[in-house]
Parts: C-alpha cells; sequence; structure tokens
C-alpha cells in the first residue's frame, strides 16, 4: 500500500511501497505537478523497477520542461535500488 | 511453501502477503526479505505483462542453509526465458534511458543462480539468494 500526499512547495511525501500495483496512481499524480519537485522518501519502505520506471518518468518530464526533481531521505535499502539502477550518480539524491 | 495465483498485476497484493508469511516463518532478515520480495515481484510482473500463456502463476519459496530457492511456474505456450532478457547498460546518462528492462537487471544482480525450463509448455525459474543462517 502507498500513501502519496502532495505538500505545499512542491513536496511530495512517499509512504509504504511504490510497487507494480501502485505505480499508475503514482504516475498519475505525479504527472499533474509542475516543478521543482522534492520527493521525501523517509517512510517509502520499498520500490521496485515499477516505481524507479515513475521516478525516472517525472525527472524526464521535468527535465524536458526546464526544471528539476530531487529525491531525499531514502533508506539505505531503497537507496540500493537506485544504486543496482545506476540511477544514483544520474539523480539529484540528497 | 508453494501459492498459486491469477495471472493479473491485482494478484501481486496476494503475493506479497504470501512471500511475507513465508519470510517471517523462515526469520530471514529484513535486509534479504527485502531483496527476495524485489526479486520475485519483478518476475511476477515480467510474466504478467510479457508472457505469452495463461492461467495461473505459480511460486514455491524454500529454505536451504544459506540460501532461500524462488520456482516461479506458469504455462506458456512457447518458451519465454528472462534469463535471456537483453541486458540493461547502467551507465547510460538519463537522457538515453528506458524504464524498461530493469526488473530482470535487478533479479541478475540480487541472485546466484537464476535458470530457466521450459517442458511440456511449463515454464520453469528457479533463482537462488543467499541469506545469512
Amino acid at each position: 500500500m502507498l500513501e502519496l500526499q502532495v505538500d505545499a512547495g512542491g513536496v511530495v511525501r512517499l509512504q509504504g511501497r511504490l510497487d507494480a500495483s501502485e505505480s499508475d496512481r503514482a504516475l498519475e499524480t505525479l504527472q499533474k505537478l509542475a516543478g521543482p519537485l522534492t520527493i521525501e522518501c523517509s517512510g517509502l519502505d520499498y520500490i521496485s523497477s515499477a516505481g524507479i520506471s515513475v521516478i525516472m518518468q517525472t525527472w524526464k518530464r521535468l527535465n524536458g520542461q526546464g526544471s528539476s526533481m530531487k529525491l531525499v531521505g531514502l533508506t539505505p535499502r531503497v537507496r540500493n535500488v537506485f544504486g543496482f539502477a545506476g540511477l544514483d550518480k544520474v539523480l539529484d539524491i540528497e | 511453501m508453494v501459492k498459486a495465483v491469477a495471472r493479473r498485476m491485482e494478484s501481486l497484493v496476494t503475493l506479497v502477503d504470501f512471500v511475507r508469511e513465508f519470510l517471517d516463518a523462515e526469520k530471514v532478515s529484513e535486509e534479504a526479505a527485502f531483496d527476495i520480495d524485489l526479486v520475485i515481484e519483478e518476475l511476477f510482473t515480467n510474466l504478467v505483462r510479457h508472457g505469452r500463456g495463461s492461467g495461473d502463476i505459480e511460486v514455491e519459496l524454500s529454505r536451504a542453509p544459506g540460501e532461500v530457492r524462488i520456482l516461479i511456474r506458469a504455462a506458456e505456450a512457447s518458451p519465454f526465458d528472462p534469463t535471456a532478457a537483453p541486458r540493461v547498460n547502467p551507465n547510460l546518462p538519463m537522457e538515453q534511458r528506458r524504464a524498461g528492462g530493469l526488473g530482470i537487471h535487478f533479479v541478475r544482480q540480487l541472485c546466484s543462480v537464476f535458470r530457466y525450463e521450459w517442458t511440456d509448455g511449463i515454464g520453469t525459474t528457479l533463482v537462488v539468494m543467499g541469506v545469512n543462517g
């Protein structure tokens, strides 16, 4: 189960699991948001390639609009998945 | 432990619960559990999205000293071999990346054995993952 909360100032808080059963809903929400975005991940317990795809698509859209996105508060396990994908070096991760 | 689930994305929730039950019963560490969860989701969603068969997908989990073995069986009209999926280059710049293919890339990174065989219309994927204890 994924909880996705959009706060003022372009902050999106993700909590729970961003997996293939939740990725469509997450993308639908993120696609409506203008940048710059900060995705706060301290409550994100799990992410799979479906979730990584959501993050990549959001980054590409914002980058194409001349805007930006950063990820903050990743747990070590979630950060590992970005590392497997080689995205820890190309995304803005704090 | 064995569980058969319908071949659709909605079954992932049931599968996650099944995997969690197994991992808790076997006292697998949270770190290893995350990786096992990830590998099973990636193989399952690959079959649901791209497989050439119909009918349920069966997942069998077993524990041996130092490892967890995952068997995934599904009826397939012809071989659908995840071990033959094209390799992903994780060093490309973002602009040249596509989202597809990352799931099997994760499986390759996390397992010690990754095999597939197809016999009499049933495809079986075997994955072995190391765990402590």
